[in-house]
């Protein structure tokens, strides 16, 4: 079931991005496994951020665990 | 002599046989292994709210908050493919904040603060464990925050698992949290004495590498919270009452994010680029778009953010009422106003090879939108630095 | 603006070569060390000369009653081990290494039926006992040694780690084993060349490799010619002679350098029908038979009389 959900997943990126899918080989990956190349490049910031948006904002981040405390200031 | 086995048999034997060996793959091409060693970051930041201009405030200018936080993150290997990790947030939070909005002599709202400036402290754990294996992160937290009128407990289960060529994750979240809120009273005001809330959500993400340079995510999240919802230090300007700030009991919250990672090898920079829609029964509507340029010159980093965030206003708010509303919920709060904020952010790193130091800064603005804009909406600075290093 | 950098040092019994393009001189010396640490760590671990070493941990408790404990690194490299004795029809053979006990090349001397006769019940790998995590060699003298992969796996895996430190392009040369981490800057792949098998510090021909691993194997590694006849270091572990291989040395492109050099290995073991079967692998290749010639479906330059690469 995964994997065909992940079949159509890229298949619509690919539409949605227009972009090829060819297949990254691991000697490949360089520059992916930079730090800044990841979906959360410096986890503090990014938790602090959330924080700090969750107690300013409507838009809860709605799947962190970074949510806890009031923020009600 | 050997006769009787075909070479495509045996390149798949072998080549099936080589795969699992540890320094054979690089760590990009390995997932989310179990870290290596031990690591440590630290991060001290200072938030500092704009003050609250004389025109828009009944007591004239005043002092909003200021916020020292301090956040400590410890990992482990473990048991051979286990990692635990250790979040611990410290906030010491002093200032004023918006307490309620009365119309002014032409009809304009004013806002008054709360009176004594207010010293708050809010500490937080998070105890994490993380399974790895060849295909797959299995991971289950617990974290716990207290401040002296409000206490959160919450429990946490992900999962992500990788595709052989492990260029493709899925990944799974679910989570809940139960809060109690004790507000401090004060004499004169009506308060709720003790209302707790609790929160489940769940979360499902899917992410690809589509060459050596271009990553995408895309997520989707669901989130319920159920219970006393309000904020219980506001006020709200009733048909000229002064009741306690009301929303509903439950709340609803989808989420929907892309999130673009590209390389350009020319010129050694990452971009970044993050949208999220979000929608809430509340009646808020946002969007947010971040945009993220990182450019390396050797062992440093220079990193340029941008965020422009745009939200519609919750059904019940207002910055006062001038009649009763039919479902009783009232609110003035500006985080439930139509608004939009620009924030800008610049960072600097510098690799060692058992660590790093970074400072960032980051400047936000909000603008109230519509016909009269809230005027409690926050500015705010962020500075901080931190240290991080690894120990194999 | 990126710059190549190079490093030349001895390990492993070879003439070791990095070739990598960075930012600055400061960051290739840090790559270097890190590179080098990797290949020492590899070689203390898996020499069968140093006595601290796994290999001579697990030689040491031969027929001693108990089994040795190793880590998942060395478990992984046994299995691999058991799959290429499998594969081979148990030709390669990591228990074969006590023949060089007998087999002494420099002595010009081969060695008599007794003398191999004495050391073969010590060889065979089927009789070695393996638990998930431990293993016993069950007669005293029996012994291991990862001698006929040790090398191409050290070079994976400072490719692998070129990988992590931002490399984008380079290469790595263990003495002849080669793997390319990315082609040049300008997308042109890096010529190797590929040794002459009867003329050391020659090459025989030059390949061009843009990615993935060329390993070759060859009877020019250890030999002794008596009566014009070359015996080389490739003994068949069942009657514990010499082979005489259809080719002078076979050169493999794969993947991973560890899947290239045993394939290569494997096709020098094999019989007459080597090319057959290194053709139904589909795997790129360059063979040189005794009379110097070559086929093979990798595209080959001819001889350029010099084993340096661009």
């Amino acid at each position: 079931m995964i994997s065909r959900l992940r079949l159509c997943l890229i298949a619509s990126l690919c539409v949605l991005f227009g972009t090829g899918c060819a297949t990254v080989e691991p000697w490949e990956k360089g520059y992916l496994a930079r730090e800044e190349m990841t979906l959360t490049p410096d986890p503090l910031a990014a938790t602090l951020s959330d924080h700090i948006f969750f107690s300013k904002e409507a838009s809860s981040s709605g799947s962190s665990a970074s949510g806890s405390g009031c923020g009600c200031n | 002599m050997v006769t009787k086995r075909t070479g495509s048999k045996a390149l798949l034997a072998l080549t099936a046989a080589s795969m699992g060996l540890p320094a054979l793959a690089p760590k990009s091409a390995r997932a989310q292994t179990q870290p290596e060693g031990f690591s440590a970051s630290y991060r001290h930041s200072q938030y500092s709210e704009g003050e609250q201009p004389a025109t828009q405030s009944a007591t004239g200018a005043v002092e909003r908050f200021d916020i020292t936080v301090q956040q400590l993150h410890l990992q482990t290997p473990m048991f051979g493919n286990a990692a635990v990790t250790v979040d611990l947030v410290s906030e010491t939070l002093s200032g004023a904040s918006p307490w309620f909005i009365t119309p002014g002599v032409d009809g304009e709202p004013v806002q008054t603060m709360s009176g004594a400036t207010i010293d708050e402290q809010r500490d937080e754990i998070n105890v994490a464990t993380n399974l790895f294996s060849e295909h797959a992160r299995t991971g289950m937290g617990f974290s716990y925050s207290t401040e002296n009128d409000y206490e959160s407990f919450g429990v946490r289960f992900s999962h992500s698992s990788y595709s052989d060529d492990k260029n493709s994750t899925v990944d799974f979240a679910i989570g809940g949290s139960v809060d109690s809120i004790t507000p401090t009273q004060a004499e004169g005001i009506t308060r709720v004495i003790e209302e707790g809330k609790t929160n489940f959500y769940g979360s499902v993400g899917f992410s690809h590498v589509f060459n050596k340079t271009l990553l995408i995510g895309v997520s989707g999240s669901y989130s319920v919270f159920e219970g006393f919802l309000s904020d219980p230090y506001k006020l709200v300007f009733v048909a000229g009452d002064l009741l306690p700030d009301a929303r509903p009991e439950d709340r609803q919250q989808a989420a929907f994010d892309v999130r673009v990672r590209k390389y350009l090898p020319s010129y050694d920079v990452a971009l970044h680029s993050d949208y999220r829609y979000y929608t809430d029964t509340f009646g808020v509507v946002s969007n947010t778009l971040k945009l993220g340029a990182f450019k390396n010159i050797g062992s440093w980093q220079v990193s340029l953010g941008v965020r422009a965030y745009l939200q519609d206003s919750a059904n019940f708010h207002a910055n006062f009422f001038e009649s009763e509303r039919q479902d009783g919920y009232y609110s003035s709060d500006y985080r439930l106003s139509e608004f939009q904020s620009l924030s800008f952010s610049a960072g600097i790193k510098k690799d060692f090879g058992f660590g790093a130091i970074r400072l960032n800064y980051e400047n936000y603005e909000s603008t109230g939108e519509g016909d009269t804009p809230n005027p409690g909406l926050v500015d705010f600075e962020l500075v901080s630095v931190g240290i991080e290093f690894s120990i194999k | 603006m990126t710059m190549r950098f190079s490093r030349s040092f001895k390990a492993m019994g070879s003439l070791c070569e990095l070739q990598i393009y960075t930012h600055e001189k400061s960051r290739s010396e840090e790559i270097f060390e890190d590179l080098i640490g990797e290949v020492s760590r590899l070689e203390d671990k898996y020499s069968r000369y140093k006595s601290t070493s796994v290999i001579s941990q697990i030689n040491a408790a031969a027929g001693q009653g108990a089994p040795v404990y190793v880590d998942s690194e060395t478990v992984q490299l046994l299995d691999y081990a058991d799959t290429l004795f499998a594969e081979s029809d148990g030709m390669f053979d990591i228990t074969s290494g006590v023949l060089r006990e007998v087999w002494d090349f420099r002595s010009a001397k081969l060695p008599s039926a007794a003398e191999v006769r004495s050391v073969l019940p010590l060889i065979g790998w089927q009789n070695v006992d393996r638990g998930d995590d431990q293993i016993y060699l069950p007669q005293q003298g029996m012994q291991i040694d990862f001698g006929g992969f040790a090398k191409e796996y050290a070079v994976d895996a400072l490719a692998a780690r070129c990988i992590d430190h931002d490399i984008q392009h380079g290469i790595v040369n263990l003495g002849g084993d080669v793997r390319v981490v990315g082609p040049h800057p300008d997308g042109t792949p890096w010529r190797v060349g590929i040794q002459h098998p009867r003329a050391p510090a020659k090459a025989i021909s030059v390949v061009e490799v843009s990615h993935g691993a060329v390993a070759t194997s060859g009877d020019y590694e250890r030999f002794m010619l008596i009566d014009g006849k070359r015996y080389c270091h490739l003994l068949n572990p069942e009657t514990g002679r010499s082979i005489h291989p259809q080719f002078a040395s076979v050169s493999i492109m794969a993947d991973s350098c560890l899947v290239a050099g045993s394939f290569s290995t494997l096709a020098m073991l094999k019989g007459d029908d080597a090319a057959a079967w290194i053709e139904s692998t589909g795997l790129p290749h360059l063979l040189v038979d005794q009379s110097l010639r070559l086929s093979g479906t990798v595209h080959a330059e001819s001889d350029t009389g010099e084993t340096t690469r661009r």
